[in-house]
């Protein structure tokens, strides 16, 4: 195996990012005999470099690289150098998802039509339907190892945090309680194994029951032959000729060498910060403001889903931290309507933390000690957790910019990432945050308690897809407006970000990516 | 307690095991006296009774020893030293102004609080906070004895066949 291309082979497709819209496109390019190039800034990890160790974890596999957080939210102070958990190593951010898998709903493609026009909000239809992306919602069920319907693998058996939740939502009134879809194996399905609910699916799943790029995609694009991963890559920028045509990305390996590998189209999937960063790097005579952002909307609508957790504090020991880490969904507020106060909706995700993550995520804030916090602690075993996924919406001054002074260790600007509230978000995270309380309340629980945000763990929106290209960077392919040969891979494709996890779409997304790729391909358009 | 800790002042001796109890056992886990104190505290008895005493307040549960405390802030002495030294020292005059007795002196644990509240916006505060967040609760010697948390789990196997769907819920 070990393919390997030369720097000058211009008949590759250069693939930037190796998570989950990356990986995906590079291991179905594969299967379509397209030959690939993956330049993936982090390591390569083994299977037993995967501890139950949450720091050790976060340390070992998370983008640390500068970043700055900024916007009036409380993450500007408690993490203000870590606006996102996003992973940096092949496999990219799928090695530490949580595998909560839910489809879109078609009304959350169509938010402008459906929404109208919303005072500081920056709405948009996608230029595709549910139903465009529908067969392709099932191809990435099958392929990620969904349980539900289109593999046929039954839902988990509910863990102890679930069955908490679920008797106090039952008793508000709540009926859609699932602990599926989740693209963890509950049986062996696609040669690997099932969960062994150990817990830990955040810091990576040792068993790979979950998955991850990183020991499907990855290793089964590698061994076809036609895709060659690099580690320790970090695409710097972007070249073009003069008719505006993506040529090469340049990019310093691990020992700080710089390369140029050469390129028939590029598609670029290093998630909603990196993506936009890195066009805007590209900068040029020909494009000034940055590659393919003539729309001036490179960088902008950033969201990051309105979120929230409550943990309540139950009369007996739950043990949240056996079985998966997020359990349960329920969906009963996800869908759209606005007498409720807000427009969007919200998922319930069942959730727990160790001890390690828990004591430092509690209250971040500067005041956040003292027996308030440890009171909690002492009953950590006793606690039940729920994370609300929200739909925010695209705000154009929420998002991406490069710093004017500051550099990386590649000499790169520095990310600004800046994120804000819209009124909406606020009046739906409340909602979420009240009927998580009494779902809590109804259960029983002694004491209900929010903990606020951490670093962002759904990133999107940063180069949205759009009918025209005025109103956005990508048509409904992923393909830039303003230069053919040049793909957005990822989640910052989004044109608005639903009330669900964003990875299945991302998935559904880059497999019908790698279709239209290969038809241009075979068309000789690109 | 060991023979240097015996040549301290009376005053601080006492000061010093305040956690009490929890020198010995500490939910369930036997410690010998001598690992109670780390070296360098021994060298530097007011500096480690001030940051013990903080380190209480912040975050404070009564049955955990002494050393799991101290253990995680004894880096803080070197790479912090001035800041430290300063730190506690401005405490000390906040507490005397207040309370009329240096900060480890003053009773009451909401009295104690109340000086750290004002002093928790700064660099020395959060400094000890944030470097005790990670280093009392990533202990896993702590973990499954007090807070019935049990760490790694694929080692044995996950918790397929050991509890994760085993709440009865009875209490409704
Ligand atoms: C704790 C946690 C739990 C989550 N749980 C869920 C869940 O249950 N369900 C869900 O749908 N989503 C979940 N997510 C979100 C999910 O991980 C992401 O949505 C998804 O992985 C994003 O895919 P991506 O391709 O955009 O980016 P990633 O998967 O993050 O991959 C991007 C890759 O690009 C690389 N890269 C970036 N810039 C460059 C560059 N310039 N050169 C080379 N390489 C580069 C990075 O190193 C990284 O490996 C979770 C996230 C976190 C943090
Ligand atoms: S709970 Fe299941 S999916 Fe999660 S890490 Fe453990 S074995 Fe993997």
């Amino acid at each position: 195996m070990a393919t390997r291309f030369d720097y000058d082979d211009d008949s590759v497709v250069v693939i930037i990012g190796s998570g989950a819209g990356g990986g995906t496109l590079a291991h179905a390019l594969a299967k379509k005999g397209i030959n690939s190039v993956v330049l993936e800034a982090g390591k390569r990890y083994q299977m037993n470099d995967i501890e139950n160790d949450e720091w050790e974890m976060f340390k070992k596999i998370s983008w640390l690289d500068e970043r700055i957080t900024a916007g009036p939210r409380q993450l500007t102070d408690t993490f203000p150098g870590l606006p996102a958990w996003i992973v940096k190593a092949v496999g990219g951010s799928t090695i530490h998802w949580a595998g909560v898998s839910l489809r879109f709903q078609p009304h959350e493609f169509r938010s402008h039509s459906e929404l109208g026009d919303i005072a500081g909000a920056n709405l948009l239809d996608w230029p595709i339907s549910y139903e465009d992306l529908e067969p392709y919602y099932v191809k990435a069920e099958r392929h990620m190892g969904v349980t539900g319907d289109s593999t046929g693998m039954p839902y988990h058996q509910w863990n102890n945090n679930f069955k908490v939740l679920a008797a106090g939502a039952e008793r508000i009134g709540y009926t859609q309680l699932r602990s599926g879809p989740m693209a963890i194996n509950t049986e062996q399905y696609d040669e690997r194994g099932r969960c062994m609910q150990a817990g830990f699916c955040m810091q990576g799943c040792r068993f790979g029951a979950k998955w991850s790029t990183m020991y499907t995609d990855i290793p089964r694009a590698e061994a076809s032959g036609y895709c060659e991963v690099r580690p320790r890559s970090m695409a710097l920028t972007i070249e073009h000729d003069d008719k505006g045509r993506a040529t090469a990305v340049v990019y310093a390996d691990g020992d700080g060498n710089r390369h140029r590998q050469r390129a028939r189209a590029v598609c670029v999937a290093g998630n909603s910060i990196e993506s936009p960063r890195l066009l805007l790097n590209s900068h040029s005579s020909l494009f000034p403001d940055g590659l393919a952002n003539s729309s001036g909307q490179v960088g902008r609508n950033y969201m990051t889903h309105a979120t929230s957790c409550i943990f309540g504090v139950m009369p007996k020991p739950v043990h949240m931290h056996r079985g998966t880490t997020f359990a349960g969904i329920i969906s009963d507020e996800a869908r759209l309507d606005r007498s409720r106060g807000f427009a969007g909706g919200y998922t319930l995700e069942v959730m727990s933390l160790g001890v390690p993550f828990f004591a430092k995520f509690m209250d971040p804030s500067n005041a956040g000690w003292g027996r308030d916090i440890t009171t909690a602690l002492d009953k950590y075993d006793h606690l039940s957790g729920v994370w609300i996924c929200g739909e925010d919406l695209a705000v154009e001054k929420n998002g991406v910019t490069l710093h004017d002074t500051k550099k990386d260790q590649h000499g790169l600007p520095v990310p600004i990432v800046y994120k804000g509230d819209h009124p909406n978000d606020v009046a739906l995270r409340r909602h979420g945050e009240q009927q998580a309380t009494k779902c809590y309340e109804a259960a029983g629980a002694e004491r209900v308690f929010q903990v606020p945000d951490f670093p962002t763990s759904h990133n999107v929106g940063t180069n949205r897809m759009s009918a025209r290209p005025a109103d956005g960077v990508v048509n409904q392919w992923g393909q830039t407006h303003d230069i053919d040969n040049l793909f957005i891979s990822d989640g910052s494709q989004f044109t608005s970000s639903g009330a669900e996890n964003p990875t299945l779409t991302i998935v559904a997304l880059a497999l019908r990516q790698a279709d239209h790729i290969a038809e241009r391909m075979q068309r000789q358009e690109i | 307690m060991t023979t240097s800790s015996r040549t301290m002042p009376l005053s601080r001796r006492r000061f010093l095991t305040l956690s009490g109890q929890g020198a010995l056992v500490a939910g369930g886990l036997a410690l010998s006296a001598g690992s109670l104190w780390p070296r360098w505290a021994l060298a530097d008895p007011d500096l480690a009774a001030g940051l013990l005493r903080m380190g209480r307040d912040i975050y404070p549960h009564d049955a955990i020893a002494d050393t799991y405390y101290l253990t995680p802030l004894e880096p803080l002495l070197n790479s912090h030293r001035a800041l430290i030294a300063e730190g506690l020292a401005d405490l000390n005059r906040r507490a005397r102004d207040t309370y009329g007795k240096d900060y480890g002196d003053v009773t009451e644990e909401t009295d104690r609080a109340m000086l750290l509240r004002e002093i928790e916006d700064g660099d020395f505060f959060q400094t000890v906070r944030g470097t005790l967040v990670v280093g009392l609760y990533d202990n896993p010697e702590l973990w499954e004895p007090y807070f019935g948390y049990q760490g790694s789990s694929w080692q044995r196997g996950g918790y397929l066949y050991r509890g994760f769907d085993d709440l009865v819920i009875d209490w409704l």
